[in-house]
């Protein structure tokens, strides 16, 4: 039950008020775009069409390297993911996708189920043009590992198919084969890939980060040792939309929008309130 | 006892660390090259041996709380207790690719994550009215580089006026990437100290309890 004190002023009332109120406010906002879809512009970040044009740059065959983001930042990460995975498909790329956090290989499944007509379309098959190579525990150890003798690491994929018998690893040992590292990931572990791919192989580093991990991927971005980002559900709405391939982010775009417009109205009502109450 | 829980250990780690170290920075023979590419297996190995040492601890923790009932604690460790012994069998019996499994990862495990994450929001809708005001010329500075973000992450602010885009990225790429290269040189002088002193046996933490000490 939510009880406003009746000897208050209307201004402490308000600078005061009930915490789950915001929160409803907020519900309430960012479901209206869910229900009905409000159709607002879409604007495409430079970085995100460097990152696009880098994927598109691919030649038939180049082996990716599909590094799956943990189930945390799935929901901001998800639709990147699918549209990019999509996008590889259509370029013919071999795409070999693993997971460095339990979870991130059930994720893949997940990847793959919502691809699944552009699959059927490009004629892309399991093994022979992308693989769910699992989870591999160890971190930058993993990474490490992969770089130098990667069939030794993987051993078998997630289904528990060995190594020699998907057609897809047959002519791969390691960072050198591999064209492109695309990354999904909240945290700074795309120093892993920096470190023992990039550095030492020349491996290009496609970053997709949580809105939150960004500042720290541009400073290598700038020194030219990442060679693209696309940030969060922006990035995956500006990829589907330059993909033409309509998804979760370019419908849940209207909602971040939304959702950033109510919290810039908040910072300034409480402001507002706060400097009337100080001047009072 | 101290060669056993010290010296030796001091030792391994000394070694492969100046392996490890020595094969990355030179050109080293085919020899030293695959004892490196089979040290960084072991650690994928040892890795692997870490999680199911995390859940047998996990397990145990949770059933110590159960046994002694736990005031508030112990119907939490019975759930976890339940939850870890129910996923455990469907992921041995029928394999992580088992629909039973694969349901539980997509309707519990997946969704818990998502609305765990999602509640951020409210904290910072929360925070938004309540503690991001202008008190003194720091917090205004915050709240005017913050506001900036802000509106350089909202797609329809954006799509209105170019100059968002542009003052957003100033922030970002200028003033935020200058003290997050600050805080990178910081840090790496301080991973190359802490690698050394680890090396040469100084640093003793990841020993754990020697009863030396």
């Amino acid at each position: 039950m939510i009880k406003l004190d009746k000897s208050k002023t209307f201004l402490e009332k308000l600078e005061n008020l009930d915490v789950r109120i915001l929160y409803w406010l907020l519900v309430i906002f960012i479901a209206i775009p869910f229900i009905m879809p409000l159709g607002l512009p879409v604007p495409i970040s430079t970085s995100t069409i460097n990152a696009f044009q880098v994927v598109d740059s691919l030649k038939e065959g180049d082996v990716i390297m599909f590094s799956a983001s943990t189930i945390a930042s799935y929901p901001e990460l998800g639709p990147s993911q699918v549209a990019i995975f999509k996008h590889c498909i259509s370029k013919h790329t071999k795409v070999i996708m693993w997971a460095r956090e339990t979870g991130g290989e059930q994720l893949i499944n997940t990847i793959i189920d919502d691809s699944k007509t552009w699959i059927e379309n490009y004629g892309a098959e399991y093994g022979v043009d992308y693989v769910n190579m699992g989870f591999v525990p160890g971190g930058e150890t993993a990474v490490a590992s992969l770089a130098t003798d990667t069939q030794n690491t993987y051993k078998a994929d997630f289904f528990g198919t060995p190594v020699e018998q998907l057609p897809i690893m047959e002519n791969i040992e390691g960072a050198k084969d591999f064209e492109l590292i695309i990354f999904f990931e909240a945290a700074q572990s795309f120093l892993f890939w920096l470190r023992h791919w990039t550095s030492p192989f020349g491996v290009k580093l496609l970053i997709c980060p949580t809105g939150m991990a960004t500042t720290d991927i541009i400073p290598y971005y700038e020194a030219g040792q990442v060679a693209a980002y696309a940030t969060g559900i922006n990035g995956g709405a500006g990829w589907e939309f330059l993909l033409n391939a309509p998804g979760d982010a370019l419908i849940g775009i209207d909602a971040l929008s939304i959702a950033h417009l109510v919290v810039i109205v908040f910072v300034f009502l409480g402001n507002i309130i706060y400097l009337w109450r100080m001047k009072g | 006892m101290a060669l056993v829980r010290r010296q030796i250990p001091i030792l391994i780690t000394a070694l492969v660390g100046l392996i490890i170290v020595y094969e990355y920075f030179f050109v080293v023979s085919d020899y030293v090259s695959t004892t490196v590419n089979e040290l960084k297996i072991f650690g994928t190995i040892i890795a692997s041996f870490a999680l199911f040492l995390g859940v047998v601890s996990s397990f145990r923790n949770n059933l110590h709380h159960f046994q002694r009932r736990t005031k508030d604690r112990w119907y939490f460790a019975l759930w976890t207790i339940i939850v870890t012994i129910v996923s455990t069998a469907i992921g041995l019996i029928g394999s992580p690719n088992h629909p039973a499994y694969q349901w539980i990862f997509t309707n519990v495990l997946r969704t818990l994550w998502t609305t765990m994450v999602s509640t951020t929001g409210f904290f910072i809708a929360s925070a938004a009215f309540r503690a991001f005001r202008v008190r003194t010329i720091d917090s205004a500075l915050l709240l005017v580089a913050g506001l900036l973000i802000t509106i350089r992450n909202t797609p329809v602010l954006v799509s209105y006026w170019g100059g968002f885009t542009s003052i957003g990225n100033w922030v970002m790429d200028v003033a935020a990437s200058g003290a997050i290269r600050g805080i990178i040189l910081g840090a790496a002088i301080g991973s190359i100290a802490i690698g050394l002193r680890t090396i040469l046996g100084y640093e003793r933490g990841y020993l754990g309890k020697t009863g030396e000490e």
